[in-house]
């Protein structure tokens, strides 16, 4: 287990190292940079070129990214070229606005679906099932944008009882204000994501419905929901934690679509506001931050996997020669 | 069971307990007095209530303004877009701004003398001017801005003129001159737009300045403007008036500066009451709340703003003086007003390169005129029918890809195939102002039209019609005539003289047929009924005058 775990962490750093390459030529082919904040048609050419030498940008792109991945490899992320503050202490402050947010609809999703996918796969071919599955169905295929706009019209234009933006109402500091602000991006963001967690707990059960262990409990006179529940439930639950584990990084990158549209302050609209600014060493934290986190998420969940299902951890064994 | 019932209900609580920690930094950064006032609502607060505070017609005294992003600093020299100049705008005081009067409105200084040869400026920086911590404002402090401009560029901009640097006077803690090498009538527009930074603050140190974001970041920082601010939360904050401002006391006691969401949402917000104003920039928009005067004030006045359209001596299509004229003649400007804005309160048919916020303007300079019959022949004999041009919008500005799209169609009556790409501002400026501000970065030689705007086009210069008549490196293709007679308008003391100078220079670029004026647009509001002087100081970025708002019940 160990070797593999080694091997895991060896495959996350050239992941990483690729991921930071790549962004970095990215942001450098992409049209622009950032002087245009700077640079102003009644500046003298001497002052154009002290401008564009102050923010780095005279220099090649191989020596800007040789520069920029030393300063990372020590847990400098650099200076953020709009706003001359470091860009990760600009990140963390942001972080726990999103991980609410997304932590939040996280839960409200795995809440709502797990339930949902249990039932559908019982009754199967239904009227019950094609019910929910044509929910999942609008989840998935509805724009969150969309579908955001929409509960702003219902709940906000029409009904007048949520706010359509942020995340506080100013002079007001409580929780219960919080969550109101938080219902319908929360929404937005759980409709989107259960959709696919439905289809695969559906899948699940209706496999698991079929193995004969059901067949054994249902003939000892166990009743239905206890099957679902004692036993279904906690083989269904499988690819789950690997949903969970590639969710982990827009639990702390937020997103953009959600963030901006209900002006949530988090990560996610931060980082598009770099994207629009060619605010490189913002965009790279960002990436960095996310790549890191989907990677590892994707890790934690192998070793979850090991753990949940012996048979798994056996096979790794079985590889490693044990 | 009841066990797992009970784990439910202790995952619920931490949840909650989650987000009052999220709310709880809120109260952290407040002041005390902003405290005090948030424990009194809270105190009253049931569901109903909270939806009800976000309508701004509940709070007499206050003004929410919708921001698109909450910046990490509110320091005067940071940002430098439109959004962020709007949001510092309460905070800090210019020294003086021109107005669209031709004149002058006087904030920290109370008098410019400019010298008969038009070298020395003396500013007088009011008796009553002071910082927010009370500390005097005085020439001290511009010192300090000419040294942050040395820190900065290693010259004093304040003083330099064609490479060549004066001198700086202090006549005493209120008068300061400005002596130049040459006469140089722009320089009203250098001092109009001087951030005035404390020096006592920084202790007259540049790099101190240079490296302020934290200072300006929390609240209570110093401000020369009529309010200070008294909270910053994750995405709004609050700016109090100040009971010391020199100028008197506003009326609105308080302005909320809030993140609202993108696109539709903000229209949304409006109708809510959650803001107290919007801009709006279609004809659809215009009609809807005009319909309704009970409930809103529409606000339009002149943005001075020139939108322009500019064929590209560096394009692939390297196109000659009768392409451009056939080009020129196929633009129809009254049909781009009426296909892209709907309506002339929105924007109106230019005939100049000036706008006539400028006292150069000359409403007599001859339009371009439309004639489809004479393009086309021109096109039919210069060979551009048939022709694919690129052409280049910034997809950020409002109605910029409409304008495209008519002209697209125009164009296409001359068989002129236009291949029409939008972006956002950023790949925008890099692209259509290649040759002039990047060095000609390759990036020249990739459109062949494209359409800008020259924004705050008012005041007793050219503005920046100057530096794009007075060309480097010909990145705008006209001839040096031009260059040189803008210079002449700069330098001349005359007005007279100028006006004479100015008329020609903009008749020689027209003649050319480089540049096409395409609209002056207006910048046109719409406030909730209660919200009253928006229009008291008409000058984009919003608002220079707070003074002269106020929202009554």
């Amino acid at each position: 287990m160990l070797k593999y775990c080694l091997k895991k962490v060896g495959q996350l750093a050239i992941v990483m190292l690729l991921i930071s390459f790549f962004s970095f030529a990215i942001i450098d082919l992409a049209p622009g940079d950032i002087s245009s904040m700077y640079l102003t048609e009644d500046m003298t050419e001497e002052e154009k070129q002290i401008v564009i030498e102050k923010l780095g940008l005279d220099k090649s792109m191989g020596e800007q990214y040789l520069s920029w991945a030393a300063e990372a490899l020590q847990g400098n992320f650099g200076v953020s070229l709009s706003y001359k503050t470091p860009v990760m202490p600009m990140l963390l402050k942001r972080l726990p606005s999103t991980i609410l947010l997304m932590g939040t609809s996280l839960v409200v999703s795995l809440v709502l679906s797990i339930p949902l996918g249990l039932i559908a796969g019982y009754k199967k071919n239904t009227w019950i099932d094609n019910a929910i599955s044509g929910f999942a169905y609008i989840g998935m295929s509805i724009p969150s944008f969309y579908f955001g706009m929409l509960l702003i019209i219902l709940f906000t234009a029409k009904l007048h009882i949520l706010p359509s933006s942020g995340m506080h109402t100013v002079g007001v500091d409580t929780p219960l204000d919080t969550f109101i602000h938080m219902i319908m991006p929360v929404l937005t963001m759980a409709l989107g994501t259960m959709a696919s967690k439905i289809r695969y707990v559906r899948a699940n059960t209706i496999g698991q419905l079929s193995e004969e262990y059901v067949l054994a409990a249902k003939a000892k006179g166990t009743t239905p929901a206890e099957i679902l529940r004692k036993h279904v439930l906690k083989n269904t639950l499988l690819p789950i934690i690997t949903i969970i584990g590639m969710n982990l990084a827009s639990l702390v990158c937020g997103s953009f679509i959600i963030e901006s549209v209900f002006g949530w302050p988090g990560v996610g609209s931060f980082a598009m506001e770099a994207i629009g600014k060619r605010d490189y060493p913002v965009i790279m934290a960002y990436v960095m931050l996310s790549g890191f986190i989907l990677v590892v998420g994707n890790f934690v969940a192998d070793i979850l996997y090991s753990f949940a299902d012996p048979r798994i951890k056996r096979g790794i064994d079985v590889a490693n020669g044990k | 069971m009841k066990k797992k019932i009970l784990a439910l209900l202790m995952a619920a609580a931490m949840m909650m307990a989650a987000t009052a920690c999220g709310s709880s930094e809120t109260t952290e950064t407040s002041t005390g007095e902003t405290t005090t006032e948030t424990t009194e609502t809270e105190e009253s607060t049931t569901t109903e209530e909270t939806s009800a505070e976000e309508t701004s017609n509940e709070n007499n005294d206050t003004f929410t303004v919708a921001i698109s992003y909450m910046p990490d600093t509110l320091a005067p020299h940071s940002g430098g877009s439109d959004d962020y100049t709007s949001m510092t705008r309460p905070l800090y005081d210019k020294l003086f701004i021109e107005n669209n009067d031709g004149g002058l409105d006087y904030y920290l200084a109370d008098s410019l003398e400019i010298s008969e040869d038009g070298k020395t400026y003396t500013v007088h920086i009011r008796d009553d001017a002071n910082w927010s911590d009370g500390t005097p404002i005085t020439t001290a402090d511009i010192q300090f801005c000419a040294d942050y401009s040395v820190h900065k560029y290693g010259y004093n901009r304040y003083i330099r003129v064609n490479g060549v640097e004066g001198s700086m006077n202090i006549i005493d803690d209120k008068t300061i001159e400005f002596v130049l090498p040459e006469p140089y009538n722009y320089q009203i527009v250098t001092l109009s737009g001087m951030n005035v930074y404390p020096a006592h603050v920084f202790d007259g140190d540049p790099a101190a300045l240079e490296n302020s974001t934290e200072y300006y970041s929390t609240p209570g920082f110093v401000t020369s403007g009529a309010y200070t601010v008294t909270e910053i939360n994750e995405d709004s904050f609050v700016c109090t008036a100040r009971d010391d401002y020199y100028r008197g006391t506003p009326q609105v006691k308080k302005i909320v500066m809030k993140v609202i969401g993108s696109g539709s949402t903000k229209a949304i917000a409006f109708e809510n009451g959650e803001i107290d104003y919007m801009r709006i920039t279609t004809v659809d928009e215009l009609e809807k709340y005009s319909s309704q005067p009970d409930k809103y004030n529409i606000y339009s006045f002149s943005e001075a703003r020139l939108n322009y359209l500019q064929v590209n001596p560096f394009g692939p299509a390297n196109l000659n003086d009768e392409q451009r004229e056939a080009l020129f003649y196929a633009i129809n400007g009254d049909e781009v007003i009426d296909a892209a804005y709907g309506s002339d309160e929105l924007a109106t048919n230019p005939n100049s390169i000036l706008t006539p916020d400028q006292t150069l303007y000359n409403p007599d300079t001859p339009d371009y005129v439309f004639d489809l019959d004479k393009a086309k022949e021109l096109a039919e004999s210069s060979g551009l029918s048939g022709m694919t041009l690129t052409y280049i919008y910034n997809a950020d500005r409002p109605n910029m890809e409409a304008v495209a799209v008519v002209l697209q169609q125009q164009l296409a009556q001359i068989g002129v195939n236009l291949q029409i790409e939008g972006m956002d501002s950023t790949s925008f400026f890099q692209r259509f102002f290649a040759a002039s501000s990047y060095g000609f970065n390759g990036q020249e030689t990739t459109w062949d039209l494209g359409t800008n705007g020259w924004d705050s086009m008012r005041g007793t210069t050219l503005h920046q019609a100057y530096s794009y008549l007075n060309q480097a490196d010909n990145a705008w293709g006209l001839t040096d005539t031009c260059g040189e007679l803008a210079v002449q308008v700069n330098t001349t003391s005359d007005p007279e003289e100028a006006q004479k100078l100015a008329d020609e220079v903009v008749q020689l670029a027209l003649d050319q047929h480089r540049i096409y004026p395409l609209t002056y647009t207006n910048y046109v509001m719409v406030s909730q009924k209660n919200v009253t002087g928006l229009d008291c100081s008409p000058i984009i970025p919003e608002f220079i005058d707070y003074l002269g708002i106020s929202v009554n019940g």
